[in-house]
């Protein structure tokens, strides 16, 4: 089925070098900068571990099981994100707004676990400006954190948009390209959860 | 759109259940630690499972495995930056303390030594006697190395920073073992065991005479001053300040303090404990009682710890008062480290040895 939608999309223009389409060829230019963007924070953070003076430092406050339970809670919103869109590309509505709500659910459900480990994180202490731990973890996981929100409002208009007018090819195409930026979230969390918080307890 | 072809509702099923298992492998392997693997070994496997993980989503959910190669193109470009940047940075701190090895290269070698605990911290991986200058330039920290040490430096064998036996050169990084036939008694002292039996300190009547010489810096000066002030300094004078002093109820002193515990019996091995694990409960320190918490610093690499005890136990009067002095080593430390102890462990530990 997408065959056909491509070359209707495509055809008509003239001046075009790569058969692939725009917005997606945007989205993997825009997550390889990405890449850079967290591999420079995450090496931030990684030149800076142990470096604090005062605490409170990663092992006092870090918890692995809460967290363990949030990065499941974001690989499975990943699983959901191919299920909505497999559900979308065969035209099954109904089952493409539950996944994507599902999505963007889970979605919430890792931000509410980040919003407690910030709150927590503040009550014992560790605070932005509080030591080097404080402020590279903050800049880093909040970074991811924008990340994760922007990625469920994406999600949440493409569910309302689905209400509004009849899905089309290029909704399905605006939906993969905004699961490539979900995922990409997911695996920069992958990342993040080994080096920064199981790493720490190894 | 792409041609999505072989990735059914059932592969990412499949996936999911595997990103699933992988992750909860990764919690139970911290959870619920095995005794037999080493942290270097932990910390490998944790990484090689999260590369899977990684390779999964991009592969099968993001369809990258079958998509064009021109987004496979854009991503593998984004990743190489993000790891040059990232190796680039890490060098950028590495850099200050590699690069005085490379400029001694041509220094000559007196002695290669071989320390006794290699053995069981190489965990397979034999050092040779012969250290090369490449090994030396990977090994030698001075603390600056760490955040790469942690990714890179997993499957190696660790705390070897203080093997090499090389003239004193300065900036060779925290650790530069020479022991001088002048300092007989660390032959019988608690301290590490050096092998340098060909050096020609072994004669009883000599080691006897010239023990009672006084212990200066100069012939002691086996470690770096510089950098065990600065370790110092970072990492304790916060509390028990840089003049050692403490703050008296607070903060016990260190000046004399610390060099009565050095020469009580186990009290040299005692002192590694406490700045690792901290300590916790009432003690009396020269008529004075503290009844506080310290906090363990199992953050801080085992080089800076032998140097900040170092820097302690030689500074402020405390070297004239030791009956003998072997400088503290990045891999007593790390013997040390394995034990995990608690602060409460700690105290327990100087009410039992009956530490000054």
């Amino acid at each position: 089925m997408s065959d056909t939608s491509a070359t209707s999309h495509v055809a008509p223009k003239t001046y075009r070098s790569s058969p692939l389409p725009d917005l997606k060829l945007f989205m993997w230019l825009f997550l390889a900068s990405d890449c850079m963007f967290f591999g420079t924070l995450i090496g931030t953070y990684l030149v800076y571990r142990g470096r604090s003076l005062e605490g409170p430092f990663p092992i006092d406050v870090l918890d692995i099981p809460i967290t363990t339970v949030s990065s499941f809670v974001l690989l499975m919103s990943s699983f959901l994100m191919v299920l909505a869109l497999h559900a979308l590309r065969s035209g099954n509505i109904p089952r493409f707004r539950l996944w994507t709500f599902g999505v963007a659910f889970f979605g919430a459900i890792f931000l509410g676990f980040q919003v407690f480990e910030f709150s927590t994180f503040v009550q014992e202490g560790l605070t932005l400006n509080q030591n080097l731990f404080g402020s590279t973890f903050f800049v880093l996981t909040g970074t991811h954190g924008i990340h994760v929100t922007i990625g469920v409002l994406m999600l949440l208009s493409i569910l309302i948009l689905s209400y509004v007018k009849p899905m089309t090819s290029k909704d399905s195409l605006f939906l993969e390209v905004t699961g490539l930026y979900w995922h990409f979230v997911d695996i920069v969390w992958i990342v993040i959860f080994t080096v920064i918080y199981l790493v720490e307890f190894a | 759109m792409s041609d999505h072809k072989g990735s059914s509702v059932a592969t990412y099923t499949l996936i999911a259940l595997v990103l699933g298992v992988i992750t909860f492998l990764e919690f139970a392997a911290i959870e619920w630690r095995p005794d037999w693997i080493s942290t270097g070994w932990l910390v490998f496997w944790l990484i090689a499972l999260s590369v899977v993980k990684f390779y999964l989503v991009v592969a099968i959910f993001m369809h990258l495995k079958d998509d064009e190669n021109t987004y496979s193109g854009f991503f593998t470009t984004g990743m190489v930056l993000a790891l040059g940047t990232f190796v680039v940075l890490g060098f950028l701190f590495t850099l200050r303390s590699v690069l005085p090895v490379w400029a001694n290269h041509n220094a000559p070698e007196v002695i290669t030594g071989k320390d006794s605990h290699n053995e069981e911290h190489s965990g397979g991986h034999g050092i040779p006697h012969e250290i090369s200058e490449e090994t030396i330039a990977t090994i030698e920290t001075d603390g600056y190395s760490r955040p790469l040490q942690v990714i890179l430096d997993t499957p190696r064998p660790k705390n070897q920073g203080a093997l090499k036996i090389t003239p004193p050169t300065p900036n060779t990084g925290g650790f530069d073992i020479n022991f001088k036939p002048h300092l007989p008694e660390l032959h019988k002292s608690q301290g590490p065991e050096v092998n340098n039996s060909s050096t020609p300190a072994q004669n009883g009547d000599e080691s006897k005479e010239e023990a009672k010489q006084p212990i200066s810096h100069n012939n002691v000066a086996n470690f770096d001053s510089a950098l065990a002030l600065k370790s110092f300094n970072e990492n304790c004078s916060a509390c028990h300040q840089n003049t050692g002093l403490g703050l008296p109820g607070v903060f016990p002193p260190l000046t004399e303090h610390i060099a009565n515990i050095y020469n009580s019996s186990g009290g040299r091995e005692y002192l590694i404990h406490v700045p690792l694990f901290g300590i916790q409960g009432p003690i009396e320190v020269l008529g004075k009682n503290y009844n506080g918490v310290m906090a363990g610093r199992q953050m801080v690499s085992n080089e800076d710890i032998a140097l900040a005890l170092n820097h302690a136990v030689t500074s402020w009067g405390n070297l004239e008062k030791l009956n003998t002095f072997s400088p503290f080593l990045p891999n007593e430390v790390a013997k040390i480290r394995e034990k995990s102890l608690s602060a409460s462990d700690v105290y327990e530990l100087r009410q039992s040895r009956q530490i000054p």
